[in-house]
């Protein structure tokens, strides 16, 4: 990551697929910053689709209040899907960060990002994920990362936020817990 | 980032959470309706607020069971509505889109019987089904959305606390003056997570319901007609006539609206809603590079604060438009300076002249699409 990240206010979207966990993970996301005690916002944008449609998630927090949750440029930018890309690239300009899951991201997708900032990060969360822990923890990878990157502080406040939105998973599978708090700090060590 | 701000007595929540929380703390009872994407969550968070079915949560309000019932469609949901109040119930429905228009016919029986309807409105893409998501394409619908004249009470909330304190106010300002009421609100505010206080109401606010067609006359036997059906022309000319002398004399205690630095505003934007909080950011930074502009927002869509808007519209160079419809707003807003300024009053002449000379209108129409801050800002630029 070259460009610079804001230091009062952060504007974050995370673009995927119906059924990846985008929306889930920017939630959790916002809930810890606002919980930490930033002013925080989310607003998700999807289609009818339960799964497969293109879904994309605004974030933002801010040492301020925050007055419009609606923006246009993003700060940090996590793309997961190649589907209907024209559509999430609006929301890329020279300042943003961009992380792409190399796995999931086809070529022409990054060649036409790097058109639009030269900050652009691969990451491997969804290869990792199948080969470390599950490939339902691909979310929680990137959740990690993202996490890194804004602000390790966090960290607590989303793993209290993750024990109770997957709690009754964990009751009935002791070893999600694990996975996925195991998969989240190896998100984090990405951005080291 | 650090230092986070100490802000503890908000909590963070969802629009459509946080609305049902209104309805409840508004000291309403009793919610019908038909889930559509992207209101659901109002009629999801009520039915958890409401408890054991057997053993329902009581109104913190009235201390009275509250209750739901889902409905087989929209008409269905509105008329039991409307029944429900008519028993004297603070009831309540949500919808969006289709449902909005599926309602209609029960609103417009509200509208002509006076009943005190409350709808929460959360507006998704039009036309017809369209996207789940996002517009400002209701207001011509739920302002004016019956056979009739529109004699109805449309609140546009501006952030999440408006949400919140504006659901509230509906159901008093229904029963206090009894007409069909809505929180217009649109898919970002309901969908969106973020921080509001939520706090018990003022109770000296409450309105009481009391039954209009049940009651303690029908344990005397007594019945009480409400007429919704005409035979004459001339009494029907008579009722609407004399509804609209009501409505004109409400509205001077029921309109409502923000200005934002606004006062020494060369360029006036007005919009409503979500667009207003992206309009608010976006003069902040043309304020920034030298710019006199401000914002005029209709808190009441219907009835416009036409007061208000008379008085900051003039002098200003400019006035520009925007909303996530074709001009939806915009037709209100013009209809009002041309009765205010040009029909109704001979002391606005100097102003109507002025207005005419020296006032140029833009319009920035975004159907169905999100306004930001930047593109307000560009197009404010563009003009220069």
């Amino acid at each position: 990551m070259s460009c610079t990240i804001p230091t009062q206010t952060i504007r974050i979207i995370i673009v995927g697929e119906g059924g990846q966990g985008i929306q889930t993970i920017a939630k959790l996301f916002a809930q810890a910053s606002s919980n930490f005690g930033y002013h925080a916002t989310y607003i998700p944008n999807f289609g009818t689709e339960q799964r497969g449609g293109l879904s994309l998630s605004f974030i933002t927090i801010s040492k301020n209040e925050i007055v419009s949750p609606k923006f246009t440029t993003s700060n940090v930018f996590i793309i997961t899907s190649s589907r209907n890309i024209e559509r999430s690239l609006r929301y890329i300009s020279p300042q943003s960060n961009v992380i792409y899951d190399s796995s999931l991201v086809n070529q022409s997708v990054v060649d036409k990002i790097k058109k639009k900032t030269g900050c652009i990060l691969p990451a491997d969360a969804f290869k990792i994920a199948t080969e470390k822990f599950s490939e339902r923890s691909f979310n929680i990878i990137l959740l990690g990362l993202l996490t890194g990157i804004i602000d390790k502080e966090l960290v607590q406040d989303i793993q209290k936020l993750m024990d109770k939105k997957f709690g009754k998973y964990y009751q009935k599978n002791e070893s999600l817990k694990k996975n996925n708090d195991s998969a989240f700090l190896h998100g984090i060590s990405l951005t080291k | 980032m650090k230092e986070p701000s100490q802000k503890k007595e908000k909590q963070f929540l969802q629009g459509n959470v946080i609305s049902a929380y209104a309805a409840l703390n508004a000291g309403a009872t009793n919610f019908f309706g038909y889930p559509i994407t992207p209101s659901s969550e109002i009629f999801e968070t009520w039915v958890e607020l409401t408890g054991d079915p057997d053993k329902p949560h009581k109104s913190p309000i009235t201390n009275e069971p509250i209750g739901y019932l889902q409905l087989e469609d929209e008409m269905a949901s509105g008329f039991a509505v409307t029944g429900a109040c008519l028993a004297g119930k603070k009831a309540f429905t949500a919808t969006a889109g289709p449902g909005n228009i599926l309602m209609q016919d029960a609103f417009s029986a509200a509208e002509a019987l006076r009943i005190p309807t409350v709808a929460l409105i959360v507006q998704r893409g039009g036309l017809s089904t369209s996207t789940v998501i996002y517009s400002q394409e209701e207001v011509t619908l739920t302002c004016f959305g019956g056979n009739g004249e529109g004699f109805r009470i449309v609140y546009s909330p501006s952030g999440l606390q408006e949400v919140y304190n504006y659901t509230i106010k509906a159901f008093n300002t229904a029963w206090k003056y009894r007409y069909p009421t809505f929180v217009l609100s649109d898919g970002y505010q309901g969908k969106m997570q973020g921080e509001v206080v939520i706090k018990e109401m003022n109770k000296n606010f409450y309105t009481k319901p009391s039954p209009i067609l049940l009651g303690e006359n029908r344990k005397k036997g007594i019945s009480t007609n409400m007429r919704n059906c005409y035979d004459q022309e001339e009494e029907m000319n008579e009722i609407i006539n004399n509804y609209q002398k009501d409505f004109e004399r409400d509205s001077l205690e029921i309109a409502e609206s923000e200005t934002y630095k606004a006062k020494d505003a060369d360029v006036l934007i007005i919009a409503h809603g979500i667009v207003a909080t992206a309009a608010k950011d976006a003069i902040n930074s043309l304020r920034k590079e030298g710019m006199k502009i401000g914002l005029w927002r209709p808190i009441t869509l219907r009835p416009l604060d036409r007061h208000s808007l008379l008085k900051n519209i003039s002098h200003k160079k400019q006035i520009i438009y925007v909303e996530s419809a074709l001009g939806q707003m915009a037709r209100l807003i013009n209809d009002e300076i041309v009765s205010g300024l040009f029909k109704r009053s001979t002391d606005t002449d100097t102003a109507r002249n002025n207005f005419k000379k020296n006032t140029q209108i833009r319009e920035m129409f975004r159907p169905a699409i999100g306004i930001t801050p930047e593109e307000i800002v560009k197009f404010v630029q563009n003009n220069e």
